[in-house]
This record gives C-alpha cells, structure tokens and sequence, in this order.
C-alpha cells in the first residue's frame, strides 16, 4: 500500500491533543507537524505547505481567528478544519466567512477525525 | 376674596405637589425594577460567560482522556501493544483526568463563597506568611522580594485564610511573569481608613486590552498547563466580600505589573 503523503500541520496550544493527533493521524500515514501557538503555527505553514491545517480557535498569544486570518492572506487554498472546547457562534460565524472546511467540538472521537481528515483528503484530490 | 384665591391656589399648589409626587414614586419604581432586571440580566450573563468558560476548560482535558483512550483500545485490539507506548498514553489519561478534578475543584472554590471567618490581623504578618508559603519557588527562580511594611498600621478584621489565599494568587501570578528572575516588590500602607497593599513585579506585564479581562473568570495568557485561570476571579470575589478591592495596573508587554489590595481598616470591632 503506497504510503499516503499528506502533510497535516496542527495547532493548539495543548500539547497533548498535539501528541494524541500525532498518533492517530500518524497510524494512518500521514505525515503531522504540530504548533502550540498561532504564530509558530503561521511559521511552519509558510515553511512546510502543509495540506491540511486542524486549528483550535482558544489560544494564547494569538486567537484562532486571527491566526486563520493571517494564513489566509498568504495561502487561500489550504483546508482549515477548526476545533474548540467551546465555540460561540460569533467565533465560528468569523471562521465560515474564512472558508474553513470543518468544524469539530471537543471533546471527539479518533473515528471522526480520521473520517473528516480522509473526506478533506479527497476533496482537495478533486479540486487539484 | 383675596383670601379665598390664596386658599384656592394653595390648593391647586397641593394637589399639583402630590400627583407630581405620586409621577415620581411611579418613576421610581419602575427604575427600581429596571434595575433590577438588569443586574438580574448582568448575573445571567456572568453565568453564561462562566459557563462557556468552564465548558471550554473541561473539554480540553477530557478531549485528551477520550482520545488517549480510544487509541489504547484501538492499540490493544490490533495487537499494537507496545508496553512503554500504552503507560505513556494512560499517564496522559491520568494527568488529564487529574487536570478535570483541579478545574472543578476551583470551580467550586470560586461557587461557594464560604463566609468568611473574620478576626482582627495584622496584614505585614499575613504577606509575610504567603511569601513564606511560596518562597520556594521565588528563591529558585531568582526573584528578589523587597519589602516597604507601613509602620504602626491599624489592625483590620479579616478572614485571614482567605486574605492569604489573595496573596498568594497575586504572588504566584508575579513569580509566573517572571520566569528567568526579577524583582518582587511589596509595600503596604495606610490611606483614608484603608491598608493597602501593592505587589509590583518587573515581568513580562500585562497588555491593556488583557487588563481589562484578568479578574475574569478563565481568562489565562497562560498554556493550558499552568492554570486555568480562576485564581484572580476568586480573589476578586474574596475582596468584595471583605468590603475591600482589588485592582491591576501595567504598562503593557515587559513593562512589569502591579496588583493593589485594599482592605477596610478595624475600629471599634468592626469593618469601617
């Protein structure tokens, strides 16, 4: 089975949500970057071209949105599925209007993440 | 005549007085009750913000215990078991879960409001107790205290627990913006009937548009790791009740900051 290359960078600011989508996302073969804050995240997206980003909207230093923002304006195609321990629905009405894919609450399954990332995955195989 | 007009207009006077009275206990009343509706909104408001911020608080964790979880059980019935690989996922299954009862145990700290058990107390003493509490902490990351004690400071009548539970907030928060070392100021002195307290630190400071959130509840420019973010909601609830204040200053960023307390002064027995 050819290995699957999609690069999936990570950003929230805990660490160990990092590590646990490390390894399950890892499992499936694809390669994931971790940050655990926006700045270091916009950092290794410019660095790394990552396909896919998952990004939590609570962080310190730089919120969500505004971490989204700032990638957008250098990298409108990359998909961007959100996650949040709690969402208001003025957040989330700011992250629709950034073209995000996904939306997915904490707490969640292993199941549904690697279903969201594996649908995300063949909607970018369409549009390129 | 001329007496019977006085008489008459006195009267027009009277009933005008009284249905202007009667318009204004009317007004009144219905401000009263506006009032009311709005601290009665503010409160739900405040339990809503304090609910989405525990929510949010809790899910990370549990976000951590589900999903370490599932992948163990996913590991075991695929026969991925690799000892050292399952402990370090149930380690972060028992630290999260840990992390769970910590955030519901401030929770019900800031709830409870315990009364507070007030007995006379000399605030130089209760600083010098939290600074002891903590000294560990302050002396391994360089932080030098300087005290400026008032001299001869009335004495004030406190919950001295929860007095030092203040301190020691405001203190941990000072050494937290001062990871490579710096300087702990802490004076205290008399105004108008209050002691007040001031603890100033040289860290990383307090940007203005935090400023207006840190006694928030939640609020934390913190990693998830070192707090969750209650300790100054509690203390600001704590000086309410004690009648007292608590307020933070800053520059902004590694501009240091200043938190001041105040607390009303004894006489006679009681709160002034």
């Amino acid at each position: 089975m050819a290995m699957n290359k999609t690069k999936i960078l990570v950003i929230d600011d805990e660490i160990d949500l990092c590590e646990l989508f490390k390894k399950i996302l890892g499992l499936e073969g694809y390669a994931v970057l971790t940050a655990q804050n926006g700045y270091d995240g916009i950092k290794i997206n410019e660095k790394s071209d990552p396909d896919i980003i998952i990004l939590d909207l609570k962080m310190p230093k730089i919120s969500g949105i505004e971490t989204l923002r700032r990638i957008r304006k250098k990298d409108s195609g990359v998909i961007v599925i959100i996650i949040t321990g709690y969402g208001d629905a003025e957040t989330i009405r700011d992250a629709a209007e950034l073209n995000v894919y996904e939306y997915m609450a904490k707490p969640f399954n292993n199941e549904t993440v690697i279903k969201i990332i594996k649908e995300a995955v063949a909607s970018k195989g369409k549009d390129d | 005549m001329q007496q019977i007009r006085l008489f008459k207009e006195n009267q027009r006077l009277i009933d005008e007085l009284q249905l202007s009275s009667h318009k204004l206990e009317k007004t009144i009343n219905e401000l009263k009750k506006a009032q009311e509706q709005l601290v009665q909104a503010g409160k739900m408001y405040a339990l809503g913000q304090l609910s989405a911020g525990a929510a949010h608080e809790i899910n990370n964790p549990l976000a951590g215990i589900i999903g370490f979880t599932e992948a163990i059980l996913s590991d075991l019935k695929n026969q991925r078991t690799i000892p050292d690989e399952i402990a370090h996922d149930m380690e972060i299954v028992l630290k999260n879960a840990e992390r769970c009862k910590s955030i519901i145990g401030n929770l019900l700290t800031f709830a409870r409001a315990r009364e507070l058990q007030r007995q006379e107390s000399d605030i130089n003493s209760l600083i010098d107790d939290a600074l002891a509490l903590v000294e560990y902490k302050t002396r391994f990351q360089n932080i030098e205290v300087v005290k400026r004690y008032g001299e001869n400071l009335d004495k004030v009548n406190i919950d001295g627990d929860q007095m030092t539970h203040v301190f020691i907030n405001i203190i941990t928060n000072a050494q937290n913006a001062m990871p490579d070392g710096g300087e702990l100021l802490v004076r205290t002195w008399s105004e108008n009937n209050f002691a007040l307290i001031e603890f100033k630190d040289t860290g990383i400071g307090i940007e203005k548009e935090s400023l207006l959130k840190v006694f928030d509840p939640f609020f934390t420019t913190r990693q998830p790791s070192q707090g969750v973010g209650l300790g100054l909601s509690i203390s600001y609830s704590i000086m309410r009740r004690h009648e007292g204040s608590i307020e933070a200053k800053s520059d902004g960023k590694n501009k240091g900051a200043s938190f001041i307390v105040k607390i009303p002064h004894l006489t006679a027995g009681r709160p002034v």
